[in-house]
């Protein structure tokens, strides 16, 4: 199951794994816009997570990316080279599926070597190149069984084990975890990332999970509603959301978002004012943000504490601690955050403001 | 715990009372009637031991319906299931008028048999039927399609494959509406032409539908009797007696029961052994999963 040995030799890593990119891609389902009209980059050897909530558009911008959807308008280039109307098995690109899509009337061997088959491939090449990869992805003791007879694990790597073998570079993931229990995906995960980092693949992943995003990405495209609402590696998607929806997207529990006035921020009224639940803390000498404390859950490691704040007592903010330092004393308290913590977004964009200001508020004191 | 297993014969009763009267119980029958002559006027029914299947052996009318038989099987079988999977395969594809095309398709399923065999027998009617009228635009001479000896059984066969076709293609269109799309898809990705596709992906995987159409298509040939009926009534000369007209005939024309007990007998005992080396046969094939 761990799959911590050296690479097998008969599966080469890509020399330099070739970028995609998308230009003023659009798609439209008859009336329906999925995609409106976007460009990006897709960096040459990088993981890059495609991440969105439910259909907003993520599996169809991947199915134009491998060629099973036509777009409406714009270009892909792949390498450098325009790829729009090239037919799939033409693009040089390989795919693992959500359901995994193995052949369920072959066995393992025979589904993981059919694109070899395929392409006519000799036997004895064939054979090299399945033993390596077999025993690259722990499925040398299954080749003889069918689908049927694997678990989702099992079959999960047999589909990866099938997009490998081709040697192509560029490898694209729709959801490929979905099916699969926690603990089996967290172990995905890993092995995945491995995977791509030995083969120095371009691997373009689709989930909706940001915990898959966070732990995998070297970039993430964040999609909403057929665009791109901001793209960039985890750390800045974290650390500086551009909107209010990557704020809330990113971070469990998702980043507090309320009112600036709420928090006695002076700010153009309608600014929305974000915090992350780890950057507030709770201020014991009594000095800062008067709140009232209305609940908690434990986490064990942490404690979420809810508590109320603004002067109608309407804004809603969690905060996490150490659940070591236990509840605090309520239910009058008073918080305080960095002022590098707070993000501010525009109240007519919706865009963030660049750089916190310092204003003077009685939530902002130095931490510490 | 018996109180259930009483209900539950309470309410299989109805059923296997229908069953029991309308299927098994007549073919026990008829296979102790095989063994019996048939009672004539003064003279009651008696046992005879394989008299009847003495005299079947040793009769011409029953090897020639049995030669046309299998070849009527031949030449039907193939051809519907073929045809079928063919326009299945056409029809599943998102072409225009895809809703009249499968509706036209299955059309001759859904006619009566009866006025299906009469219009055929419009399009072969010499002189005047719509195919000779077409062939004489080639300049063909006139055919009597059902009256000749050579062309008869054929002509019968063609309209059993008409009225066939449509129907397996229903089975057919299911079984490829099971096909999840990625598998497709993910062989495309692999460079796949659409022929590989189909003889390493499709037809594997629709087998299961191939056997089952394949009996059913069995169970047809040998059981045609109504189209022959009104077509031709086998002749001419026995050129298209099959195999269960000639038990009607035998049974409800010369009423000679016993021997189309005996026939009968023949004929179940050539549709199981298909039935089962089929099932046999293809078993490999069929269960992959
Ligand atoms: N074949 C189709 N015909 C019409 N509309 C479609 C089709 N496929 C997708 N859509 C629409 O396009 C939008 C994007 O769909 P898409 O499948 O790309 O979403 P997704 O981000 O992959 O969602 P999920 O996470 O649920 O898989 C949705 O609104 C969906 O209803
Ligand atoms: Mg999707």
């Amino acid at each position: 199951m761990k799959q911590a040995t050296p690479p097998s030799l008969s599966v080469q890593p890509v020399a330099v794994a070739p970028g995609v990119v998308l230009h003023d891609l659009c798609k439209d389902y008859g009336t329906q816009r999925a995609i409106e009209t976007l460009g990006c980059e897709i960096r040459g050897g990088e993981f890059t997570v495609l991440l969105g909530p439910s259909g907003c558009g993520k599996s169809t911008l991947l199915r134009m990316i491998a060629g099973f959807e036509t777009p409406t308008g714009g270009r892909i280039t792949l390498d450098g080279r325009d790829i729009t109307a090239l037919p799939s098995s033409q693009r040089n690109i390989a795919m693992v599926f959500q359901n995994y899509a193995l052949f369920p009337h072959l066995d393992v061997a025979d589904n993981i070597t059919f694109g070899l088959n395929v392409r006519r491939t000799p036997k004895a090449e064939q054979a090299q190149r399945l033993d390596g990869v077999a025993r690259m992805m722990g499925l040398a003791a299954l080749l003889a069984r069918k689908p049927a007879q694997l678990s989702g694990g099992q079959q999960q790597r047999v589909a990866l084990a099938r997009a490998v073998i081709s040697g192509r570079p560029v490898l694209l993931m729709d959801e490929p975890l979905s099916n699969l229990d926690a603990k089996l995906r967290a172990e995905m995960r890993v092995e995945i990332r491995a995977l791509q980092r030995r083969l120095g693949l371009t691997l373009i992943y689709v989930t909706h999970d940001q915990v898959e995003a966070m732990t995998m990405a070297d970039r993430i495209i964040l999609l909403n509603a057929g665009q791109i609402e901001q793209s960039g590696t985890p750390e800045e998607i974290y650390s500086r959301p551009a909107t209010p929806f990557a704020a809330r997207f990113i971070g469990s529990p998702p980043m507090n978002l309320v009112d600036a006035a709420d928090l006695r921020i002076a700010a153009p009224p309608g600014t929305i004012a974000g915090l992350r639940p780890e950057e507030i803390e709770i201020a014991d000498d009594g000095d800062g943000l008067p709140v009232r404390l209305t609940g908690h859950e434990y986490l064990g490691a942490d404690i979420l504490v809810s508590v109320m704040a603004g002067t109608a007592a309407t804004a809603r903010l969690i905060l996490r601690r150490p659940a070591r330092l236990g509840l605090p004393e309520g239910p009058e308290l008073h918080i305080r955050w960095a002022p590098a913590a707070l993000h501010l977004f525009d109240p007519k964009s919706g865009r963030a403001l660049t750089a916190a200001p310092a204003a003077t508020a009685p939530g902002h004191r130095a931490a510490g | 715990m018996r109180r259930e297993t009483l209900h539950a014969w309470l309410l299989l009763l109805p059923a296997a009372v229908l069953l029991a009267s309308f299927t098994h119980i007549p073919a026990i029958e008829t296979v102790v009637n095989s063994f019996f002559s048939t009672a004539r006027g003064m003279r009651p029914s008696h046992f005879v031991g394989l008299g009847n299947y003495r005299n079947l052996i040793a009769d011409p009318t029953f090897w020639q319906a049995m030669r046309n038989n299998l070849l009527y099987a031949a030449i039907t079988i193939p051809l519907s299931m073929g045809i079928a999977l063919a326009m299945a395969l056409l029809v599943r594809g998102r072409i225009g008028g895809r809703g009249f095309l499968r509706m036209a398709f299955f059309t001759p399923t859904v006619l009566p048999l009866i006025a299906v065999a009469n219009i055929w027998i419009f399009f072969y009617t010499p002189g005047f039927g719509l195919l000779n009228q077409i062939g004489a635009l080639f300049g063909l001479p006139n055919m009597n399609f059902l009256g000749q000896g050579a062309t008869a059984l054929y002509a019968v066969a063609a309209v059993s494959v008409w009225k066939e076709a449509g129907f397996f293609m229903i089975f057919y269109l299911a079984a490829l509406q099971t096909i999840p799309p990625s598998l497709i898809e993910a062989a495309r990705l692999e460079g796949a032409s659409s022929w590989h596709v189909f003889r390493r992906v499709t037809l594997p995987l629709i087998m299961p539908t191939t056997l089952f159409i394949s009996v059913n298509a069995v169970i047809n040939a040998f059981r045609l009797v109504d189209q022959v009926f009104v077509m031709t009534q086998g002749g001419p000369d026995n050129a298209s007696t099959l195999l269960f007209y000639y038990i009607y005939q035998v049974g409800f024309q010369f009423w000679d029961t016993a021997y189309a007990a005996t026939l009968t007998v023949v004929m179940l005992a050539i549709l199981v052994a298909i039935a089962i080396g089929q099932f046999f046969l293809l078993d490999r094939k069929v269960h992959y999963r």
